[in-house]
């Protein structure tokens, strides 16, 4: 009973102690690289041009020189907005977004003199945040913003402009009908021709 | 003594699981609205969150509507898939009760299902299509980095292997979703095929509708 009782709270201590791996996106293949997810909530549900959904957070970085963060379900059809504002507007930081993996950098800037850099752009699924301060300790806030689907996302009609061709829409009868009586008039005429050469002999 | 160990072993994993949370704070769902309501209310000194929350409002100014802030932003990667909504002139299909307010209303309800649609079938293309260039990006990027030791290099033998067998069950998904949404997308057609024998053209399907089904068939059919 001991021994077992020894063997339960090694495994307890062992699962507490083992960093939890996230798959996250931008690929990685470095274990040192571990991403914190940075999770969206409701936003102002009752205006209709703000709502969506929204991830504020402070950062205190102290001992990495790159942090490293990922943003999750985010709609290609929603506007999305990224901004990251120093505690220090003297200390710049860097940052940049990554789509694929940590080493293509989609977007990349510096927070200006007032500490603050931000853009906004869409995609689908997911993006990766890459924080490199010039000095350390560095203190900062993301934020995360995704609205709502746009209603007017570009989409051209399938539909012809007017109404179906005129000549599809009718039957035999009306779209020929003027060849068949000219058709008819003209046997008339040869039958009358005809009968008065005979008449004639 | 070694009871004790043990026990000590798991209260330290605990304080270090804490401790490696410490530095970072995320707001939790309605903080970040009670926060700006009290910006907007005091006029001292800003901290980075405030400032923060004040440059998205700037943000909100700029645009009139969720429309007008989708419209002004671009794709995050370059290669990054756009929807196409286009549709080839052969299989435009016409419309022609238009004048008709009875068969507009018909029409609207089975327009939008058709629009929901056709959104539907260009996100689960993009889709596809972006995971698919990670996946490559991904293999390429791991063929690359692997040469450099032969551990390394196997290590990724098996997470390469695991990669492709992961991409090939999301064909199986994409396939599955493709035939779902196709069922949809003839469903809709046939509800615009009834407005039309009632208020317009009669088998408008079998002459407009079909046609324009198959243009979507072959435009999303997955080819790889």
């Amino acid at each position: 009973m001991k021994y077992l009782f020894k063997i339960f709270l090694s495994l307890a201590g062992c699962l507490l102690l083992a960093k939890t791996k996230l798959q996250a996106q931008p690929f990685n293949l470095d274990d040192r690289v571990v991403p914190v997810q940075l999770n969206l909530v409701d936003y102002k549900k009752d205006n209709p041009k703000e709502k969506g959904r929204i991830n504020v957070t402070d950062v205190s970085q102290e001992k990495e020189d790159t942090m490293y963060f990922f943003v999750q379900g985010l709609s290609m059809y929603s506007p999305t907005y990224f901004s990251i504002n120093s505690a220090d507007p003297t200390v710049p930081i860097n940052v940049r977004l990554c789509k694929d993996n940590w080493h293509q950098f989609d977007r990349e800037g510096q927070t200006d003199e007032k500490g603050q850099w931000h853009v906004n752009f869409k995609t689908e699924g997911d993006y990766g945040i890459m924080v490199i301060p010039q000095t350390k300790p560095a203190k900062y806030t993301l934020l995360t913003w995704s609205g709502d689907e746009a209603k007017n996302i570009g989409m051209t009609s399938p539909f012809k402009a007017g109404s179906v061709d005129s000549a599809a829409s009718k039957g035999f009868l009306q779209q020929y009908l003027w060849y068949i009586v000219g058709g008819v008039v003209l046997l008339i005429l040869i039958f009358f021709f005809l009968a008065k050469r005979k008449t004639k002999k | 003594m070694k009871k004790i160990f043990c026990i000590a072993l798991i209260l330290a994993g605990v304080f270090v699981c804490k401790a490696q949370e410490d530095a970072i704070t995320q707001l939790e769902q309605g903080a970040a609205e009670q926060r700006q309501q009290q910006q907007q209310e005091s006029s001292g000194n800003q901290s980075s969150m405030d400032a923060a929350l004040g440059g998205l409002n700037q943000f909100f100014r700029i645009m009139s509507s969720v429309d007008d802030l989708y419209a002004s932003s671009n794709s995050l990667a370059g290669g990054e898939c756009s929807p196409d909504f286009s549709t080839s002139n052969q299989a435009m299909m016409p419309s022609t009760c238009g004048g008709n307010p009875k068969c507009n209303e018909c029409y609207t309800s089975a327009t939008n299902e058709l629009n929901f649609v056709r959104r539907q079938l260009a996100r689960l293309s993009c889709i596809y299509n972006n995971t698919k260039n990670f996946n490559q990006s991904a293999i390429a990027f791991g063929d690359n980095a692997s040469g450099i030791h032969a551990v390394t290099g196997l290590a990724w033998q098996y997470a390469r292997a695991d990669i492709v067998a992961t991409f090939n069950h999301f064909k199986t998904t994409y396939d599955n979703k493709y035939q779902g949404l196709m069922g949809s997308l003839e469903k809709a057609l046939k509800a615009i095929g009834e407005c039309e024998q009632q208020y317009g053209q009669p088998d408008w399907y079998q002459r407009f509708g079909f046609i324009y089904f198959e243009f979507m068939k072959d435009k999303y059919r997955r080819t790889d």
